[in-house]
């Protein structure tokens, strides 16, 4: 098993994208120790409701108690290790086991064992549920089942200096949907962690965005690229300056944002924008100048207030690897997320969550959307951006198994994100614990 | 405003390559950027409609979403014909 790291800007060895034994050194070294979604606050809004989070064969179950604080236990009963939660949905009052009846407070306490007298005498604390640590970001809720791991603000480095000013606690989901995806979970991750692909894969964007100016930041653990948010043909398009259409400009890019992407923009917004793509714009105006003016108006008219935002962040936003698989872009009123997670002990599979937010207004109630799932992401319409990315993935993960074509080639600009990522993994895998 | 002098069976894009000039292109001329699309302004009628494959790249070309009214081909599947006048941004002389 070769580390990655080792190879600088050398070629990197597809079996780890292929192999079992990888992946069983990935579920060994990485998963029990790193911080990871497990859902949104939003989720459980009173006591008992709860969600599962699976990561292989590990389970927790998160819950908010009756002081409405958020708790995450190991998902097994003390006594003779059945799950006590399954997907979603709310305990009545207590934590109840289905086999024999046992039952726990939601702070985890035990409240009652049947026929108690016959279990040999034990402290009341050994009945506890199995604490796992749990802590809460921007409205979404962390675990890590390494008890001894730093804090999740600690882990998050600087994703809070990116996230915070799109104000995350203030959005609430608008879908989330769950499908399986035919390829290893980090060629997933990998593909949505750089701009690279547009010009193939999504070459209408072309239209409105320069894809080669997107700058990428490879941070210490985790990524973000964006910028090149301002509405212009791509250099690929070879449109000279003096030829640009700014009119045109204006309806790709609503158009191609809303119609082919929906959740990027959230639906509060989407059908307000979608309605000026094609009007006339007002002397002077540029395509940008237009767009801006017309989220940061729309904004303040739903009572959001985006003053402290910058252009960039209106226009173009950020895409974010919370590392190791959370990612998506988030801009001014929206965050459009993928969470992915190995498929059990399939290397060749994932599975694939589309998480979609959308900031509220001060004082405004956060909801619960539907959860939908789609075991074959074919039979759902996820609009063309998304089916463009999800079309070249089970090609991808064919093509890695074959070995001929040596090790892979990463771009040392526009996959750099990418490249970080495997080293921070690599960390995970290769490095002694500290 | 550009004159291609086609070769017979030639498409357009590789005529304006012959005769020296970059057509606008990402996936090289396979029929997948959509990159290469052009705008039909005249000489239509003596051109040979398109093919499936060609018929499905401009199915989710934004010009057409745009511009229902207007016929786009790809510069890489349009054989020239006499008369024929498009129109396109970004063809350039080589170098």
């Amino acid at each position: 098993m070769q580390r990655y790291a080792a190879f600088g800007n050398e070629q990197i060895p597809r079996e780890r994208f292929t192999s079992r034994e990888f992946l069983e050194l990935e579920y060994e070294r990485l998963w029990p120790r790193v911080w990871q979604v497990a859902c949104r606050v939003e989720e459980i809004p009173g006591p008992g409701d709860f969600v599962e989070y699976a990561i292989g064969d590990r389970s927790a179950f998160v819950t908010r108690t009756a002081s409405g604080a958020i708790r995450a236990f190991h998902n097994t009963c003390m006594h003779r290790g059945t799950a006590l939660a399954s997907g979603c949905g709310a305990f009545a009052g207590e934590i109840r086991c289905p086999f024999h009846g046992w039952r726990w407070d939601l702070d985890g306490n035990s409240t009652f064992v049947l026929d108690a007298h016959e279990f040999p005498a034990e402290p009341a604390e050994d009945l506890r549920l199995r604490d796992v640590r749990c802590e809460t970001y921007g409205g979404f809720v962390f675990v890590n089942f390494d008890t001894t791991a730093p804090s999740l603000l600690d882990a998050l480095e600087e994703i809070p200096g990116y996230f915070d000013p799109y104000r995350p606690e203030r959005m609430c989901f608008t879908t989330h949907k769950t499908t399986i995806l035919p390829a290893n979970w980090k060629v997933v991750v990998d593909a949505f962690n750089e701009g690279y692909h547009i010009a193939t894969t999504h070459p209408e964007i072309l239209r409105w965005k320069d894809d080669a100016a997107l700058e990428y930041t490879p941070l210490h653990t985790h990524t973000r690229y964006g910028g090149a948010g301002w509405p212009v043909p791509s250099p690929r398009l070879g449109i000279p300056a003096d030829e640009v259409d700014e009119q045109e400009l204006l309806a790709f890019k609503i158009e191609d944002l809303v119609d082919n992407l929906p959740g990027y923009i959230g639906p509060a917004e989407a059908e307000a924008l979608r309605a000026v793509a094609r009007a006339p714009l007002p002397d002077g105006m540029t395509a940008g100048d237009f767009y801006l003016k017309r989220r940061r108006d729309g904004a303040a008219a739903r009572g959001l207030d985006w003053s402290h935002l910058d252009d960039d962040q209106v226009l173009g936003g950020d895409d974010l690897l919370v590392f190791p698989n959370f990612i998506g872009p988030v801009i001014a009123g929206a965050f459009f997320g993928y969470r992915v997670r190995p498929n059990g002990m399939d290397p060749h599979s994932c599975i694939f969550e589309l998480w979609t937010l959308e900031e509220r207004a001060e004082g405004e109630p956060h909801t619960m959307c539907e959860r939908e799932v789609y075991p074959d992401w074919r039979e759902h319409e996820w609009g063309l951006v998304v089916e463009q990315d999800f079309e070249n993935f089970a090609g991808m993960q064919r093509g890695l198994k074959n070995t001929a074509g040596g090790g892979l080639r990463w771009n040392r600009r526009q996959e750099s994100c990418v490249r970080r990522f495997h080293e921070v993994l690599d960390r995970y895998l290769f490095d002694a614990p500290t | 405003m550009l004159e291609l002098d086609a070769a017979a069976g030639e498409t357009v894009m590789a005529a304006a390559r012959r005769l020296g000039f970059t057509w606008p292109t990402v996936c090289g001329g396979n029929a997948e950027c959509g990159v290469c699309a052009l705008e039909v302004v005249a000489g239509g009628t003596a051109i040979a409609p398109p093919t499936a494959e060609e018929s499905a790249r401009l199915s989710t070309l934004p010009e057409r979403r745009l511009y229902p009214d207007r016929t786009y081909r790809l510069a890489c599947r349009l054989v020239g014909a006499d008369g024929l006048v498009v129109r396109k941004r970004g063809v350039m002389p080589s170098d």
